[in-house]
């Protein structure tokens, strides 16, 4: 309907936005327990997930303290 | 989380019960994820990436996604940041958009109505944890709390469980309408409610006022008529 309308803004748009402007990420290695106090401690609902080795580190997954992604 | 850690051994009770697994919260991020406890969405973007992908992908079940900035810092972004965008930006809607109701939204597929069952309801003396079960087997983020006359009275989210911690799970225990008073300090949160008759850029509005992930339809006599939900008012931008 309104292709013209996603393709004037971009992606930046949402960012500018955003309410969580600093990014908390978990390790994937971190209990579940310790997901939680995390996202709890800096009032956040969501986190991404990523993997590290020596010499990279690498997202995964975006892990959520409620909703479908963890109700399912 | 905590909410799917009472409730997986309790799904086929016919009676819900509180049960603590601390096995499933001493499991790694991974190990949860590699046994299902907990299902992953990564789905990333770059900031010049034209709006339209971002609408495209939160029109269903990616609520947030991972930005990678110019600045080399990454972002996260999720469904009501896009909403609060797309509200900022009314003056490029089209005179379609403008003309469109809640109505509208409602009728078409497969939008949700009261048929569906994403439409959930409980009364206001269901426990907590029953209503808790209720939306995890139906897989729903939340359900809307009526009286005896079936008049909107309370929405109960997934993320009225955020930050429970283990000594605070026998509040669930509690009707809905005290759970809810308890987890907010004192004060029922007020229901963002509409009609059929709302002009859509007046729902777009109250989603980014409240920052609500839905919200209810209700008739002339404040019974639920139906839910509209972000997903619902990203598809319409489509």
């Amino acid at each position: 309907m309104t292709i013209s309308f996603g393709n004037a803004l971009t992606v930046r748009d949402a960012v500018r936005t955003a309410k969580q402007k600093s990014l908390v990420s978990l390790d994937q290695n971190e209990t579940v327990e310790n997901a939680l106090r995390i996202l709890k401690q800096n009032r956040i609902q969501s986190a991404p997930v990523y993997q590290k080795d020596e010499t990279q580190q690498e997202f995964v997954a975006i892990v959520s303290i409620f909703g479908k992604t963890v109700l399912s | 989380m905590l909410g799917y850690v009472c409730f997986k051994k309790s799904v086929t009770d016919e009676v819900p019960r509180l049960v603590q697994d601390s096995d499933a919260l001493n499991k790694t991020i991974r190990q949860a994820l590699d046994d299902s406890l907990m299902t992953s969405e990564l789905h990333m973007f770059k900031e010049s990436d034209p709006l339209m992908l971002m609408i495209e992908a939160f029109q269903g079940q990616v609520h947030r996604g991972l930005v990678w900035t110019e600045t080399g810092h990454e972002a996260m972004v999720s469904q009501i940041d896009l909403v609060r965008v797309l509200y900022e930006n009314v003056s490029r809607w089209d005179d379609q958009l403008l003309k469109m109701s809640v109505g509208d939204v409602l009728s078409r597929e497969p939008f949700a109505s009261t048929d569906n069952q994403r439409v959930l309801v409980v009364h206001d003396q269901t426990h907590a944890i029953t209503a808790f079960k209720k939306m995890f087997i139906h897989q729903a983020d939340g359900m809307c709390v009526v009286d005896s006359n079936g008049r909107i009275i309370a929405d109960l989210n997934a993320s009225d469980l955020e930050g429970l911690a283990d000594h605070d799970l026998n509040i669930l225990e509690k009707p809905v309408l005290e759970f809810l008073s308890i987890v907010h300090d004192g004060k029922i949160p007020e229901v963002v409610l509409c009609y059929r008759s709302t002009p859509l850029k007046h729902l777009v509005e109250r989603c980014v006022k409240y920052s609500t992930h839905r919200v209810l339809v209700q008739n002339a006599g404040g019974k639920l008529e139906g839910i509209v939900t972000l997903s619902d008012v990203i598809k319409i931008f489509v």
